[in-house]
């Protein structure tokens, strides 16, 4: 009767005789064992009444485990040629045996009785009693191991120096011997078998081994030899730690093996890099660039003398472009990108696009941008970049597809990113692109805000929004113009038959020179400019209108040669041309009766109609006689539709006046190949006056800046010295330009004058918010 | 989403088709539940069924003798033809070498023991017992076997197959300390607690001896059972000590551990007969085991050497003189260093050096203590008080003691342990009595007791006791000569009163006035009003902080909370009988209805 509270009739004597010989056969192996009667007569000791016999049978199981560890340790010893194997055939077969007892057959004892044992123990003791499991590795590592173990460890050691050496072994008697280690550790918390005999045996046989091979190697083979074999024996230990060393091993690993190969010869393999470069040897760049890469500070020196290659070869490169003082925008940006893009592939190559060679990069693009000998003391970088710019996106520039205008874009402003005086590139791109805009001169809305977009990312929003709002003006006067049609339509006006156009432009966001003189409408051009002013007065009252005609340009169609021809003029052209609908030669005074243009405008003006050969200069005489030739003058200078023949011969009338007079008249022998025809304007071509100009906006709008900046500082400081106030403000417009101190001085003084700012008594050299 | 949606319209279909057959029939064979039971959550479905079945378990009625063990080996049967055996193959080889087995060793193949088996899988034992798990998949025997042996009863393995398939369990008061102990060689945790907790309740129920489950919880390692038995005892010590059957199933550790409690409301005379009830039950079971004993171990010697430990956890010393000289030491088991001490601490209040405690007394215990006859220091006006907290009453009326009486002449018996003197006798029968009973809760050992003639001075003078004995008895058969009046002329006068002390050695539940003699008037009628009783009252139930009316109170209270448990009894089998029924959630509305025909129709 299997009942607990029942009495037993236990025979202690003849049970462990039973568990002894089933426990020796689990032990060697056998299969052939019932764990369920095994079970259950550990389960009978445990339960025995009056008393159990629980410590008996720990007893006897510890004194079977001795005796057994004894014999397999003869075992071993009478093995003469092979301990390793042996030895590691015996701990597999205890090793399993013990966990088969610990799990299956005394986990009975162990839960009711050993576990009891140790919890009763006071803290600190050290127990007495053991897991059955436990107990079975302890007793094989004292009676067995201890005994053994230096025959063992040579055996292993001597594997792994064949395994180095190439030859074939056997690899898993290394790592099954470097896992028993382990679990014999997993009693004992010191672990010193692992760490002591095994770890610390292994590391130093690493570090003799490999320190003799890689002298040895880098004598007889080189270094770039040397780095391919270093690599490949990395990989190789990495593979043979992943076999023979445990997971807490492999750092240590793997920092002597960088120690050994690559440390003790960071030298070599730095003093390599430059020649390397040289060459464009990419393979053996990305050779050093692993291997130094493993250690600690191995990049330093390499990141330094990239860095130098890069600017040496940088400046060296621009110092070949002819014409250092006006040097060809394409040219200039062209040789500067190449040079980021040959280093920039070589850095995603040989470097793996290591984040710290892409600093150098930036760091070396920066010096070469900004302080080449093209660009000595001056801000030339960023107007030859914005005038490159500038011929990317103008209409007619057929070189490039849209793809391939995008990408050399992107290109731009990756290196815009290494200008340092940004507000210069501003400046001119702004510029530039209100003449585009003005002109419908881009090459696509899309391509200018790509262009826009990439600076936005660079920069910021507040580097671009005037950019957007010119964009936004263009797009509000074509809405505006439509209305306007509409308008017209409505209230049955009508303003002739010219088709007119209006761009409203928000002052203040648009870089144009403004109007140098008083410019007289043409009769036409009245009628129109009165009728959309007062419906823009309607629309939004207390706004003002300036009119730019200086900007303005028209396309007028003509009948006085042989055929029709249109002409794209400027206004002050077209004025000047329809002074002829009514006369036949004006003098230079009535020009500047009609036109009201000042002397130095109107003789360009003139100058490019006679170079167009549209109108013909000569000098009157007293005896040239006409008469005839005027009859058959055909002077139709008006717009469409209209044919105002001009007898000429009525009105024929001898001149009295001064005899020195100049005369034009329009060339009726005028004759071209195309019949749209564009008269060049010399307002459409930059001058080194207007460059000038530009240069000097720019100075304006850096005091201004820093007059702003110097403001806002003292304002949240209250009091600053000297020194303090101009660190700072270099500080705060840094990312704009550079400013010079002088510069600075003089915003302090204007600031000082306008009584912002004043000077602390006392102390010349510090300055109070007065404001 | 389309072939899940298809599925559960499948199920519910088939379920609606099978429970209309269900209600038709009433009985549907197993295949046709197959589709039901196969979306149940737990595998009550495969419970000894042949179908995924790859291993059987050998069961006896019950449970083989040790002489079969050697002999019943698992059986790798050798698989011929790569055609695995049918389960009747396998029955039937079994058989025969079973039949080989008796026939070799003489044994008889008794009704009584008869074998049966479990078509089992391995995969369930292994999920739901780490002992199965071991032993079915490690490089043992019992892994590449399709039979193996238990040696439990059959009815306590079927109980636990079905806990492991099913995760109910059904035990009852007499299998419930064995299934436990299958529980434990199978380690299944979760069943132990369960049976240790409903042993323990079945203790309360009164269908389980304490003692058993607390020698039972502490073998099996069930800490939190065995520290709920312990204040168990504490609480309900005096049935326990004085009358378990299984007392001498403690431990000495734990015996000590009973001892040692203050709050043990036992009488420390009674504790110490107990110990000696103990120490002779182990020599008594140690004869049964091997009688030649009894020739080589003395049994005083024995004895003593058994108690030299607990003895040393009782209050000697706070007992009565005359309870150390009469009846501890007449045992001879007590050492005379500390009866030597107990003496001196009675005589001079000389401290103990043995057992520190010695001299006190422990929680609820009362000493009533007599200053003169007619005082308000008597056990009965300490009732009639409500423990000293309320104006006098009698506790007759505060219904805490209850009196009865041989037939009386005049009046009711009430009066006898009232203050007030009353004219009351019985009829004039010889052994005329009175009887005072303590109630459930008190035992108490008197040391002295008054009483008062009940005659006044003109109608029944001369009839006073003069020969009259106090009995005292715990349970109202057995009494006790307690005090022995022969010839005692103390009560005279109209309403006389007289005190006598008494030496008791136990305590009682019932004290008893009977008349041995005529009368001093050579009557047979018993007149008597009045009586007073002091000496050491006994709690036997905690109430320190209640009055003797809030006691009454907790009393129903306990009855309530029987109520509470009896309706979780029912419950309990309410889920055995779902476990036939039990089916997803989607059918829970089905289910419902389906229980409530069910409880319909029984």
């Amino acid at each position: 009767m299997m009942n607990g509270l029942g009495r037993q009739d236990i025979d202690f004597n003849t049970i462990w005789k039973n568990i002894a010989d089933q426990v020796y056969k689990i032990l060697t192996g056998s299969q052939n064992v019932s764990a369920m009667f095994l079970y259950e007569d550990v389960y009978k000791l445990c339960i025995a009444q009056p008393q159990p016999y629980c410590e008996p049978l720990y007893e006897n199981i510890k004194k079977f485990f001795e005796q057994h560890v004894d014999q397999i340790l003869l075992i071993i010893l009478d093995t003469k040629s092979d301990t390793i194997s042996e030895y590691l055939k015996q701990w597999k077969l205890f090793f399993s045996g013990c966990e088969l007892c610990n799990k299956v057959i005394f986990r009975y004892l162990n839960l009711n009785w050993i576990n009891k044992k140790i919890l009763d123990k006071k803290f600190g003791h050290p127990p007495d009693v053991y897991e059955i499991q436990i107990l079975g590795l302890m007793i094989w590592k004292e009676r067995l191991f201890f005994k053994i173990k230096d025959r063992v460890l040579k055996c292993v050691e001597i594997l792994i120096q064949k395994d180095r050496d190439g030859e074939l072994v056997q690899h898993q008697f290394i790592s099954q011997f470097m896992e028993s280690l382990i679990k014999l550790d997993s009693v004992d918390k010191d672990r010193t078998l692992y760490l002591i005999e095994y770890e610390a045996s292994y590391l130093e046989n690493t570090r003799q081994f490999y320190t003799r091979e890689s002298v040895a190697f880098i004598a007889s083979s080189g270094i770039s030899s040397y780095m391919k074999k270093a690599e490949t024996r990395i990989d190789e230990e990495e593979q043979r730690s992943q076999k023979y060393l445990n997971s807490s091993s492999h750092d240590k690993m793997r920092r002597l093996l960088h120690s050994i190969l690559i440390e003790k010869h960071k030298e070599l393999l730095q003093s390599e890099c430059i020649n390397y470069l040289k060459d464009e040897k990419l393979d053996e760049i990305y050779n050093m660039y692993k291997l130094l890469s493993r250690i600690e500070g191995g990049l330093a020196p390499v990141l330094e003398t990239v860095q130098k290659y890069i600017q040496h070869v940088g400046i060296d490169a621009i110092k070949s472009i002819p014409d250092r003082n006006n040097p060809d925008p394409k040219i200039y940006v062209e040789t500067l990108l190449k040079i980021y893009l040959q280093f920039s592939s070589i850095i995603k190559k040989s470097f793996n696009n290591d984040v710290s060679f892409i600093t150098v990069l930036d760091l070396a693009c920066h010096k070469i941008f900004n302080q080449n000998h093209i660009t000595r003391n001056t801000t030339k970088s960023p107007e030859l970049l914005a005038k490159y710019c500038d011929m990317l996106l103008k209409k007619g520039n057929k070189q490039h597809e849209e793809i391939e205008l995008e990408e050399k874009l992107g290109q731009i402003i990756v290196l815009f990113k290494y200008v340092d005086d940004k507000d210069v590139f501003q400046k001119f791109y702004s510029k530039m692109l209100s003449r585009r805009l003005i002109n419908g001169t881009s090459v696509s809305d899309d391509i200018e805000k790509f262009m826009i977009t990439g600076l936005k990312q660079a920069c910021g929003f507040e580097y671009t929004s005037k950019f957007q709002r010119m964009f936004n003006d263009i797009t509000l006067s074509a809405e505006t113009n439509e209305e306007f049609k509409n308008h017209l339509i409505k209230n049955s006006l009508s303003i002739g038959k010219i088709d007119f156009s209006i761009l409203v432009l928000t002052s203040g966001s648009w870089s144009l020179h403004s109007q140098t003189s008083s410019f007289i409408v043409p009769q036409e051009l009245t009628l129109c400019i009165s009728a959309f002013q007062q419906y823009y007065s309607t629309q939004h009252q207390g706004r003002k209108l300036n009119w730019l005609h200086h900007l303005c340009k028209a396309e007028a169609k003509s009948f006085f040669a042989k055929k029709s021809y249109d002409f794209q003029v400027t206004n002050f052209q077209l004025g000047i041309l329809l002074i002829f609908n009514t006369q036949e030669s004006v003098s230079l005074e009535e020009i500047t009766k009609f036109t009201n243009l000042n002397e130095n405008e109107l003789s360009r003006t003139l100058q490019s109609l006679i170079e167009a050969k549209i109108l013909i200069s000569k000098k009157k005489d007293q005896n040239s006689i006409n008469n005839n030739n005027n009859n058959n003058n055909n002077n139709n200078n008006n717009g469409e539709g209209n044919n105002s023949l001009v007898d000429s011969a009525n009105n024929m009338q001898p001149s009295s006046s001064s005899s020195s007079t100049q005369e034009y008249t329009v060339n009726s022998a005028y004759s071209n190949k195309r019949s749209k025809v564009k008269v060049s304007s010399s307002l459409q071509k930059e001058t080194p006056l207007q460059n000038e100009e530009t240069y000097k906006g720019i100075d304006e709008d850096r005091k201004l800046y820093l007059q702003a900046s110097i403001v806002r500082i003292m304002k949240a400081r209250k009091t600053m010295n000297h020194v303090s106030l101009i660190q700072e403000v270099i500080e705060h417009s840094r990312l704009r330009f550079q400013p010079n101190i002088p510069m600075i001085k003089k915003c302090i003084e204007q600031l000082i004058e306008k009584e912002y700012i004043t000077r602390a008594e006392g102390e010349s050299d510090r300055y109070l918010y007065a404001a | 989403m389309f072939l899940e949606t298809k599925n559960n319209n499948n199920n519910n279909l088939n379920n609606k088709l099978i429970r209309n057959k269900i209600k038709k029939d009433k009985m549907v064979s197993q295949g046709k539940n197959k589709l039901i039971q196969k979306y149940s959550s737990d595998f009550s479905y495969y419970f000894n069924n042949q179908e995924l079945s790859d291993i059987i378990i050998q069961v006896s009625e019950n449970g083989y003798l040790d002489e079969d063990v050697l002999t019943m080996k698992p059986i790798p049967i050798n698989i011929k033809n790569d055609k695995k055996p049918t389960f009747e193959e396998i029955i039937e080889l079994i058989n025969q070498r079973n039949n080989c087995l008796n026939n070799s060793n003489k044994i008889k193949n008794d009704e009584t023991n008869r074998i049966d088996y479990f078509y089992t899988h391995k995969f369930v034992l292994s999920a739901r017992s780490p002992v199965f798990m071991k032993m079915l998949s490690c490089q043992m025997m019992e892994s590449n076997s399709v039979i193996i042996t238990s040696h439990f009863p059959r009815s306590i393995f079927y109980i636990l197959l079905k806990f492991l398939y099913s995760g109910k369990v059904e035990m009852n008061a007499t299998n419930v300390l064995e299934v436990l102990a299958i529980a434990d060689y199978y380690q299944l945790e979760d069943l132990k607690d369960f049976c240790g907790k409903y042993s323990l309740q079945t203790c309360i129920d009164g269908e389980l001896d304490i003692c058993r489950v607390l020698y039972a919880s502490e073998q099996y390692g069930l800490e939190k059972i065995k520290q709920l038995c312990l204040d168990y005892i504490s609480q309900h010590s005096m049935d326990i000590l004085l009358s378990s059957p299984n007392w001498h199933l403690l431990s000495e550790e734990n015996l000590i551990e009973i001892l040692e409690q203050d709050n043990l409301r036992v009488p420390e005379v009674e504790i110490f007969d107990s110990l000696v009830r103990w120490a002779e039950k182990q020599y008594s079971i140690l004869l049964d085991l091997d009688p030649s004993l009894g020739d080589s171990i003395n049994k005083p010697d024995f004895l003593k050497k058994k108690l030299s430990k607990p003895l040393k956890s009782i209050r000697f010393a706070s007992m009565f003189p005359y309870q150390l000289s009469s009846h501890i030491e007449k045992t001879n088991l007590v050492d005379k260093e500390i009866l030597y001490e107990a003496y001196r601490y009675c005589a001079a209040q000389i401290p103990t050096s043995i057992n520190s405690s010695s001299c006190e007394l422990r929680q609820g215990v009362k000493e009533f203590t007599f200053q003169f006859n007619g005082d308000t220091n008597g056990v009965l006006y300490y009732f009639g008080t409500c423990e000293d907290m309320e104006d006098y009453e009698s506790p007759v009326t505060r219904k805490v003691v209850t009196v009865t009486s041989s037939t009386m002449s005049i009046g009711y018996p009430h009066p006898f342990v009232g203050r007030q003197s009353t004219n009351m006798y019985t009829d004039k029968e010889e052994n005329s009595f009175f009887c005072v009973d303590l109630g459930v809760k008190h035992v108490l050992c008197p040391t002295y007791y008054s009483l008062r003639y009940g005659g006044d001075s003109q109608g029944s003078i001369y009839a006073a006791p003069k020969n009259w004995q106090l009995l005292g008895s715990l349970d109202g058969q057995e009494w006790t000569l307690l005090r022995d009046h022969s010839n005692d002329l103390s009560l005279k006068d109209g309403y006389g009163i007289a005190g006598w002390d008494v030496k008791s050695i136990h305590s009682y539940r019932y004290l008893k006035i009977l008349q041995t003699g005529p009368n001093q008037r050579d009557g047979n009628e018993l007149c008597l009003c009045c009586f007073e009783v002091y000496g050491r009252l006994v709690s036997l139930e905690d109430d320190n902080n209640n009055t003797t009316c809030s006691s009454l109170t907790d009393g129903e209270s306990d009855d309530d909370e029987m109520k509470n448990t009896t309706s979780h009894i029912d419950d309990d089998d309410s889920d055995n009988e779902d476990v036939n029924d039990n089916n997803n959630g989607d059918d829970s509305d089905e289910t419902n209805n389906e229980n409530d025909d069910d409880m319909d129709d029984n």
